[in-house]
């Protein structure tokens, strides 16, 4: 169930498996973590963020489990499965490709 | 699939597994927000604020897990179900109609089914045949053995032909603990012509079917069950048939019936005895059935055998020509006979009671309809799209159908109990109709069309904003609708109730039909004798009866003993008058013994040959006629 994730608009998939490729988190980790590691250029909003996340999750590409935090929260984390870790690899090779194309056609004079 | 079941079986744990999550969300939020200082409240605040719509934003995530479609039904479902519960008088009504509409036709369906839609159960049923003359004394087509030989090789239409002996053969099982089985007794091509395999064991060969040959059997399916207990090791077993012992040969499959549709228990060699068929008179009748080469159809055969039959008979009389003809009908004609046509007449007349009930409960829906305009323009305002408004209406009325239908089932079920109970004998066909799947789906579907037919009238209703304002508004385009329907219900109505008049009045007619006979204080007394008792004892038991009863104190109740014997020993393989003038009569007479029936005027009597003592007596409408025709 690719949904235009070979586009622009997979952009969130792409940012969400890669923070998650770093090790399991819960929905807000993952916010958190865009946010600080764009430098705030990237602000995830929670109505995009927690459809795409459940979306990924009917798809089989993350799995989620309610754990307790260290903070004592519980919390919903999600991790990568196999299917996810290969999604990936395609999203980020072809992001490369989309971003490579898109400076092209700016750069252009 | 996944998203089907939790639509319909886990909507709550879903719902609350996201709102958990949320929450969850929430405190992290605010427990970063506390760090930067703000206080507990305020951090709480804080969080929703970023947050966004958190209501909205569940119903997103929701509807990953859902299937959209399914859900909007369930919301129509469980609306439509309000609606139907709100008003119990009215949905009550509703039911009520439907349920006899729909029970009604069901149970005609059920009765019907096998004569209309159900094929016959043999290979290649469209190519199997019944064949033979047709005279007007006897519906369905026969044979004089003495033709069945001769032709037998000699028609090109036809692949295979087979023959059975006709009526009804009761046979004895003189064993321990006997019973009186029906006995078929066929030729050694029936099976094998019907596409018919034994279970166990084997069909008989043809030698076994010669006259004088060791007797062999076939059983039922269900005599082999109730009898043997469907012991396996039955083939070979000796049984006693009619005090001659008969050997197993096989079993025959479940769903096997005859032809003839009548029941059976054992199937017998039909043991022909071909060199006695030499001329009609001495032979024996015969059903006969033929499997036609691809590419005949019945009329063809009937037009290459008609040069056959008239050459045949050219030295017969002329009025005897002019009667008999050619026959050659699939089986399923044969079977059903007029049969056919009556069931169509009465599947139609129950499917317009059925459109009846349905228009009935189209106006009361438009009426009701009418009062809700304003609960529909409301809606409508808030956003509800004319098509998810038209889809609830339909989804109400099918759900009143299909409640409608459940209560028919229950009605056709318990009617059609009530009909095998008190007349399973009076209406041909009727012990083979059963409820089946089919039948769930045929009531299902009539539901189904029904609901669509009569929720698609208020459906199809657009609710005018005006109403919101107040406003009557009786838009012409509305009125005509209800103006035609209940027009068309009144005729209709009028058309059913004359046809139901008339239809009383030919059954009252027919009640009131003389007899001739005097069927006051009659009592009727069956015995069942062995095969031992031929025509001699017969009337000595006959005489022995009359004597007892005649001699005995009568009874105030049994005013006049008398006695009747059929005709069975006098004429064991058929009871039909077959006579023409100028020819000597080939078949025996039908008769019965009759000692001093006082209640019976005889018109004309003879004595027949072979029938000692027998006199022919007939009812005075038929005997006038025959003598009208014969004399």
């Amino acid at each position: 169930m690719a949904r235009s994730s070979d586009t622009l608009l997979g952009t969130l998939d792409l940012l969400v498996f890669k923070t998650l490729a770093r090790g399991p988190n819960h929905g807000f980790g993952i916010a958190l973590h865009i946010q600080s590691v764009s430098e705030g250029l990237l602000r995830v909003e929670e109505g995009s963020l927690y459809p795409a996340l459940h979306r990924l999750e009917r798809d089989k590409f993350v799995k989620a489990n309610w754990t307790q935090t260290e903070n004592g929260r519980r919390a919903r984390i999600y991790k990568l499965t196999a299917a996810g870790r290969q999604r990936l690899d395609h999203a980020e090779s072809n992001w490369d490709n989309v971003s490579k194309g898109v400076t092209r056609v700016l750069r252009y004079v | 699939m996944k998203r089907f079941w939790h639509t319909l079986f886990r909507r709550s744990r879903v719902h609350a597994d996201i709102a958990a999550e949320i929450k969850s969300h929430l405190a992290m939020r605010a427990d970063l927000e506390c760090q930067s200082g703000l206080s507990s409240t305020e951090a709480q605040a804080a969080a929703r604020r970023k947050f966004g719509n958190a209501t909205l934003i569940l119903e997103d995530i929701r509807q990953v897990h859902v299937a959209p479609f399914l859900e909007s039904i369930l919301q129509d479902l469980s609306h439509a179900l309000r609606q139907i519960l709100r008003n119990p008088a009215f949905s009550l009504t509703v039911l009520f109609i439907l349920a006899l509409g729909i029970g009604a036709s069901t149970a005609v369906f059920t009765v019907v089914d096998g004569v209309l839609f159900r094929p016959a159960p043999y290979a290649n049923a469209a190519r199997l045949v019944a064949y033979g003359l047709k005279a007007p004394i006897e519906a369905r087509e026969f044979q004089f053995g003495f033709d069945y030989l001769y032709w037998r090789d000699r028609i090109p239409a036809f692949e295979a032909v087979t023959s059975m002996f006709p009526g009804d053969q009761p046979c004895d099982l003189t064993e321990s603990n006997p019973a009186r089985l029906a006995c078929a007794r066929v030729e050694s091509t029936f099976l094998p012509l019907f596409g018919v395999r034994p279970i166990l064991g084997r069909n008989f060969t043809r030698d076994e079917d010669r006259p004088l040959a060791p007797p062999v059997a076939l059983l039922s399916y269900n005599l082999w069950q109730t009898r043997y207990g469907g012991q396996p090791n039955i083939f070979g077993l000796s049984i006693s048939l009619d005090n001659t012992p008969a050997r197993i040969v096989g079993v025959l499959p479940k769903d096997f019936a005859m032809p003839t549709l009548r029941p059976f228990d054992i199937i017998l060699p039909q043991q022909l005895d071909e060199s006695a068929q030499v001329f009609p008179s001495n032979g024996t009748t015969l059903c006969t059935f033929a499997r036609l080469r691809p590419g005949w159809t019945p009329a063809q055969a009937v037009a290459a055998l008609d040069p056959m039959l008239q050459k045949d008979i050219s030295g017969a009389p002329p009025a005897y020509r002019k009667e008999i003809h050619i026959g050659v009908r699939t089986l399923r004609d044969w079977q059903n006979g007029d049969r056919r046509q009556t069931s169509w007449v009465l599947l139609l007349a129950v499917l317009a009671v059925l459109l009846l009930a349905c228009m009935n409960v189209a106006s009361l829906l438009l009426a009701r309809a009418t009062s809700r305009q304003r609960e529909l323009a409301m809606r409508q305002a808030l956003g509800a799209s004319r098509l998810r408004l038209a889809r609830h209406a339909i989804t109400e009325s099918i759900l009143l159908s299909l409640c409608g239908g459940a209560l028919g089932c229950a009605l056709a079920l318990s009617l059609l109990k009530m009909l095998l109970a008190t007349s399973a004998n009076s209406i041909p066909g009727l012990t083979e109709a059963h409820f089946s799947a089919r039948i769930f789906v045929c009531a299902a579907l009539l539901s189904l069309a029904s609901g669509l037919f009569f929720g698609a009238l208020p459906a199809l209703r657009q609710p005018t904003l005006e109403v919101l304002a107040g406003w009557r508004s009786t838009s012409p385009s509305r009125t005509s609708i209800r103006d035609a329907l209940v027009t068309f219900q009144i005729a209709g109505s009028l058309i059913m109730l004359t046809a139901a008049g008339l239809t009383l009045r030919t059954l009252w007619k027919l009640e009131s039909v003389p007899l001739g006979i005097n069927t006051e204080h009659v009592v009727t007394a069956q015995f069942t004798l062995g095969p031992t008792y031929d025509s001699t004892r017969l009337v000595v038991l006959s005489e022995t009866l009359g004597n007892t009863f005649a001699g005995s104190p009568e009874p105030p109740t049994l005013p006049s003993p008398t006695l009747f014997l059929p005709a069975a020993p006098c004429d064991p393989c058929h009871s039909s008058l077959f006579a023409f003038p100028g020819v000597r009569p080939f078949r025996r007479v039908s008769a019965v013994w009759c000692h001093g029936a006082p209640s019976l005027p005889i018109i004309s009597a003879r004595s027949m040959s072979g029938c000692s003592k027998a006199e022919l007596l007939m009812r005075p409408t038929w005997a006038q006629t025959a003598l009208r025709r014969w004399s």
